[in-house]
């Protein structure tokens, strides 16, 4: 199983995924993140750009365990085990499909506060794909 | 007058005890290593600079528009893809601006924060960020791999220095031979263990060079040195007396980020007006002499220090530190 990104579209959108840049609905206002073409509340299609400060909190989340993850991961998985993710609702309102990282599965609560950070998503190609995970906020 | 006006640093997520080497293989080659910080697998030295730099932007009063970034690394996930290109990429949205990758020695990271100075020298008003990140590799059954840990440092330069003035840089250069080194294409550093003490003597010609100018009294010295050149390299820079931080213990051989970490401590416990001499060393040294600013305690309110970083982290074994290092890995063969 794989989830291939093409590197042009890996490219395309790179700094919101790397800054976490929502387009804000100049109808109606709704923040969409990961951007989107379309607004789902009110079918605008102008946006501005604007910056996430990117913390949430775990709406929901999930351990991708044995050999379940795309094959990208495969060497992860295979040295550092299970792949864990979750849906991660921004302090701004957007809810975001996210990769969860330095904590352990026993350890995540939904509701848990999480703050973003620039991780290798994984290297593929021969390119390092650098993206956005979730951490457990300090204390 | 020109200098640092923000900073910040960051260590990896996870920890090796020293005592882990003493059970895999009987001994920790590394003398007076306690710990080292390092790498998970989703980490590298371009992640670790993000991170710094956006702590060092964020302890800004205000915005300031960054003219250049200089990247200070030996272990790019890159030969030629400047990884420099990916800092501004996380950190700003404006991409006009000079990007410089310093790599290929451990002063790579006080360069980059010399050269972030010299670009705002050279023009009025201007603003740099310099980042210093390293995670260097080396084979598992080295000797000289038990020390090889990871870090990062930032620094917002402008011209105010409201954090520490820049008063002058030093520089030494010295052909070395066997110790230190990485062929074009490889990944794992190789040092022939010659014991020929090339960084003793690097800054033992920085000392000369020091003892000629009129630095006075230098109270902290950034050097991010192992514990057998910080015993003689107080005295070898001719500051007998000055502070020497103990960095190098618990997060290990910090490649170019070394010195900028210490750098780093040195601002979180320096006061105003203490002189910090932060120096790279290897094959030769890159050194900056700077004073503390009247601002330096006020911008350190904010965010985490130095001493937080060291105190976190998780600990780990030693297979999970290869694993996570990517040295059992067969499809990566080591590579960071």
């Amino acid at each position: 199983m794989t989830s291939y990104v093409s590197l042009p579209m890996f490219g395309a959108n790179v700094d919101e995924r790397l800054r976490l840049i929502a387009g804000k609905c100049n109808g109606c206002g709704q923040l969409a993140y990961p951007q989107r073409p379309v607004c789902t509340k009110c079918g605008g299609d102008q946006f501005e750009d604007t910056p996430l400060s990117g913390e949430g909190s775990i709406y929901t989340y999930s351990m991708v365990a044995g050999n379940g993850a795309p094959s990208e991961f495969d060497d992860e998985q295979t040295m550092t085990g299970d792949v864990l993710c979750g849906v991660v609702e921004l302090k701004e309102g957007p809810r975001v499909m996210v990769r969860l990282a330095d904590t352990d599965p026993e350890q995540l609560e939904i509701g848990m506060k999480v703050s973003a950070v620039v991780r290798r998503l994984y290297d593929q190609e021969g390119i390092v794909r650098y993206g956005t995970k979730f951490v457990p906020q300090k204390s | 007058m020109v200098g640092i006006e923000s900073y910040g640093a960051a260590l990896p997520s996870l920890r090796l005890p020293a005592s882990a080497y003493v059970d895999a293989w009987g001994a920790c080659a590394a003398r007076g290593l306690k710990q080292k910080a390092f790498c998970a697998y989703d980490e590298d030295a371009v992640t670790l600079g993000v991170n710094a730099a956006r702590l060092a932007l964020d302890r800004l009063p205000s915005d300031v528009e960054i003219g250049a970034v200089f990247f200070g690394v030996t272990t790019p996930p890159y030969e030629e893809k400047p990884s420099a290109a990916t800092l501004p990429t996380a950190l700003f949205d404006n991409a006009v601006m000079r990007v410089t990758e310093i790599t290929g020695s451990p002063q790579a990271g006080v360069q980059a924060l010399v050269s972030a100075i010299e670009f705002c020298l050279a023009g009025k008003g201007r603003h740099a960020l310099a980042v210093a990140a390293d995670a260097p590799m080396g084979p598992a059954d080295a000797s000289y791999e038990h020390a090889l840990g990871a870090a990062a440092a930032a620094f917002v330069v402008g011209p105010n220095g409201a954090v520490a003035q820049f008063e002058e840089s030093f520089s030494v250069t010295r052909e070395t031979f066997g110790s230190r080194f990485r062929r074009h294409g490889e990944d794992s550093l190789s040092d022939l263990e010659l014991r020929t003490r090339d960084n003793l003597a690097s800054t033992q010609a920085l000392g000369a060079v020091l003892s000629a100018s009129k630095l006075g009294k230098v109270k902290h010295l950034a050097l991010g040195a192992d514990a057998g050149l910080m015993r003689s390299a107080a005295k070898s820079l001719g500051q007998p007396d000055a502070n020497m931080d103990a960095l190098w213990s618990v997060i290990g051989d910090a490649g170019s980020a070394s010195a900028p970490f210490a750098l780093v401590a040195a601002l979180d416990a320096g006061r105003a007006g203490e002189k910090i001499l932060c120096a790279g060393i290897g094959s030769g040294a890159t050194a900056g002499l700077f004073t503390a600013g009247k601002e330096l305690a006020k911008r350190r309110r904010k965010g985490v220090k130095v001493a937080e970083l060291v105190a976190s982290g998780k600990i780990v074994d030693y297979v999970t530190y290869l694993k996570h290092r990517r040295m059992l890995s067969s499809r990566f063969g080591g590579s960071g």
